[in-house]
């Protein structure tokens, strides 16, 4: 922009500088044009003094040869007035007297002619005579005037055509002068800018370096990733540490080889195939094997991009690789485990598919020949009372407690694996508002018996409402029952710690029992206990122990003989 | 109590509950005739006239029927479903009295509308008293549904 300006500028400055130049040169022409005509006016006069000595030599002499001058004169008039006509063409006033002039001057030359002749014919006395008139002098004297007044014309005229000439000059040399400051300035102006945009290309050149430096720092630098660019034909022009690492060649062996030495001979025809779509399509993606410097195997993630300018020329290909065997082994494991979970499960219906119809003939054929045992011994021992002496009434009071205790272990076992069964229910469970529950049918069974139940408030819990009231049943139950033979018998239900850490306890002041054999409680069938003391099946804290474990927590036992039993459980 | 007319199906298949049934019910002086069918095609006849009970009068119907689920032949659910498929049976009270808990079992009585269930308790005594308790329930407090007009 500034330059088309700069340009603008010279061409003014040259224009007007050739402009003032030739206003100058035709000042000049001028000027000398107003001095050839002073010249020639002069010549007019001295011309006609010729004209008139040689007419004076002839007149006195009557020789021809005195009138040479006086021809010679004439051919000079008609020539300086030739001259001066012309030069009147555009110099009106001069036009003017030279009209004036011009009769004046013929007229003298008629009279000096006249005078000639006269001579020549008549003689001396005949041309004196016409002399004498004075005539000619008055001729003279005129022609003289109008040419001092010519002169004196010519003579301003010349003065004033210095005058504008010089004037004419001086204002050429301002401009020009001017001009050329201006153009200094310019050139100045240009130099600076120059400067300028060299100093800023030497950044941008510095930059540009520094940017380069550390981009090559970064992808040489990088481990995990083998960064390397081919060229167009597929031949390795870069590689970073991260591909010496992975792929075990070092830059100086393998710049300048065919990317197609990474790949198994089954996938021979893989690497022209994976440039032709890295081609069409910019980019290409996949995991496949790649063979190692020493011949090993690895699973690699690949990516090729194709590498244009900026007219969309393929310059060449990045590519990208990552050793991801270990990721593949993983994923392979992860399926296998995956399949074998799978076939686990599927076994695992099975199994419980098994378990249900099992629980269900138990629930019916078991306890069919229970009822005939228990139902009969009864009948024998009411309907034939006269028949049977203590003893035998005794024999069949064991064989129906027996009974009796079978078809409990039968509904505990049942129990027991319907809970392993079933699906476990998340609901909002008040315990406090169940163990109330539990506790009032429990006084219900022995309305007599004085015990005193301590049930804490808000001890609500996120569990399966059906599964936790078994739980209850069970240690309460056995609180309960543990402290039957106890006066002032105390039952606790509580909880200590805070929401992650939170226990729940129930404490009795009963029977208790011997740590040492703490171990064995929650076995099933174990019992701590002879069935004579306390009746029990050995099931309820298996069951317990189950649930508990099924909701994702922990129960321990504290006991000391005598004095009582603490159960601890989280959920 | 103990109206003749009133009669009982006992559909049974075990020879001693059978017996201990029976004994419960004199035990409690319900009088009324017992009829035992042993599996589920007997109880059929009975209730339909037709086979063993060919030609029985079918204006007779059981005021109760007392229904174990397993049964040979045919078992009592199917028993329960032909009878409340036909019309001359729909109304009539049935009680499953079986040794099963099982949940299933509940749920597939009282789907085909079973009006009881009860589950035979292992204790005899506790027997007794179910079944005291079902004669005077069904047999007296209970309004039977009104007996369908004979059809030819």
């Amino acid at each position: 922009m500034g330059f088309a300006a700069a340009l603008l500028l010279l061409c003014l400055v040259s224009i007007i500088s050739i402009r003032s130049t030739r206003a100058l040169v035709s000042q000049n022409q001028l000027e000398g044009d107003a001095f050839d005509q002073l010249l020639h006016m002069t010549d007019l006069v001295s011309r006609l003094k010729d004209a008139e000595t040689g007419q004076r030599g002839y007149l006195l002499t009557g020789e021809e040869q005195y009138l040479q001058p006086y021809r010679d004169a004439l051919t000079g008039l008609e020539t300086d007035l030739k001259s001066l006509r012309q030069s009147s063409s555009n110099n009106p006033e001069l036009r003017e007297r030279l009209n004036r002039i011009e009769p004046l001057i013929r007229q003298k030359l008629a009279e000096l002619e006249q005078t000639i002749t006269l001579r020549r014919e008549r003689g001396y006395e005949a041309a004196i005579a016409v002399v004498k008139t004075d005539k000619g002098r008055q001729l003279m004297d005129d022609i003289r005037k109008v040419l001092a007044e010519m002169r004196d014309q010519g003579e301003d005229r010349v003065k004033a055509r210095a005058a504008e000439a010089a004037e004419s000059a001086r204002r050429t040399t301002i401009v020009i002068a001017a001009g050329c400051a201006v153009m200094v300035l310019i050139v100045m102006v240009a130099g600076l800018m120059v400067r300028r945009g060299l100093i800023a290309q030497r950044t941008a050149e510095r930059d540009l370096r520094e940017a380069e430096e550390r981009f090559r720092l970064l992808v040489a630098s990088v481990q995990e990733y083998a960064i390397l660019m081919l060229d167009t034909e597929g031949h390795v022009i870069s590689w970073n540490s991260g591909a010496e690492r992975i792929k075990g060649y070092k830059a100086h062996e393998i710049i300048g080889q065919h990317f197609s030495c990474f790949y198994p001979p089954e996938d021979k025809d893989k690497p022209a195939r994976e440039l032709e779509i890295a081609t069409k399509t910019g980019r290409y993606e996949e995991e496949g094997w790649r063979v190692r410097k020493d011949g090993s195997r690895f699973w690699a993630s690949v990516a090729v991009c194709a590498m244009r300018d900026e007219d969309g020329m393929l310059k060449g290909f990045a590519k990208i690789t990552r050793d991801v065997t270990e990721r593949k082994r993983n994923e392979d494991q992860i399926r296998k485990l995956n399949e074998n979970l799978q076939n686990h499960s599927v076994r695992l219906e099975a199994a419980n598919k098994e378990l249900e119809a099992f629980s269900y003939s138990v629930s019916h054929d078991l306890r069919s020949p229970l009822r005939s045992i228990d139902g009969f011994s009864l009948a024998l021992m009411e309907d034939h009372a006269a028949k049977l002496d203590p003893e035998a009434r005794d024999y069949l009071q064991r064989v129906r407690a027996a009974t009796k205790r079978m078809a409990h272990l039968i509904d505990d076992l049942l129990a027991l694996s319907r809970v392993s069964r079933t699906e476990l229910v998340r609901k909002k469970v008040d315990l406090s508002e169940a163990a109330r529950t539990v506790a009032a049918e429990l006084q219900k069974t022995q309305p007599d018996r004085q015990a005193q139940f301590v049930i804490a408030d808000g001890l609500n819990v996120e569990g399966d409402p059906h599964l936790l009231r078994i739980v209850l049943d069970n240690l309460l139950g056995n609180a309960w029952k543990f402290t039957a033979k106890r006066d002032g018998a105390r039952i606790e239900f509580g909880s200590v710690g805070e929401n992650g850490t939170r226990q729940f306890f129930i404490r009795d002041n009963g029977a208790g029992f011997d740590m040492s054999y703490a171990h064995k409680l929650f076995g099933a069938f174990q019992r701590l206990h002879a069935n004579e003391e306390f009746a029990g099946t050995g099931i309820g804290l298996a069951t317990v122990q189950r649930i508990i474990n099924r909701h994702g927590g922990r129960i321990s036992a504290e006991g000391v003989v005598g004095e009582g039993a603490t159960f601890r459980f989280s959920l | 109590m103990g109206n003749e007319e009133k009669v009982i199906l006992l559909v049974e298949d075990n020879a001693d509950d059978e017996a201990l049934a029976k004994r419960a019910f004199k035990k409690n002086n319900v009088m009324n005739n017992v009829v035992v069918a042993r599996d589920g095609v007997q109880a059929l006849d009975y209730l339909f006239g037709t086979g063993a009970h060919a030609g029985r009068d079918l204006s007779i119907m059981p005021t109760v029927v007392l229904l174990d689920l397993k049964l040979p032949k045919v078992d009592g659910l199917e028993v329960l479903r032909r009878m409340r498929a036909d019309a001359r049976t729909k109304l009539l009270p049935v009680v499953v009295l079986t040794s099963s808990k099982e949940e299933q079992d509940l749920v597939q009585s009282y789907s085909l509308g079973v009006n009881s269930y009860i589950r035979k308790p292992v204790d005899f005594e506790q027997f007794i008293e179910a079944v005291k308790q079902l004669g005077l329930y069904w047999l007296v407090l209970n309004e039977a549904p009104p007996r369908i007009a004979r059809a030819a």
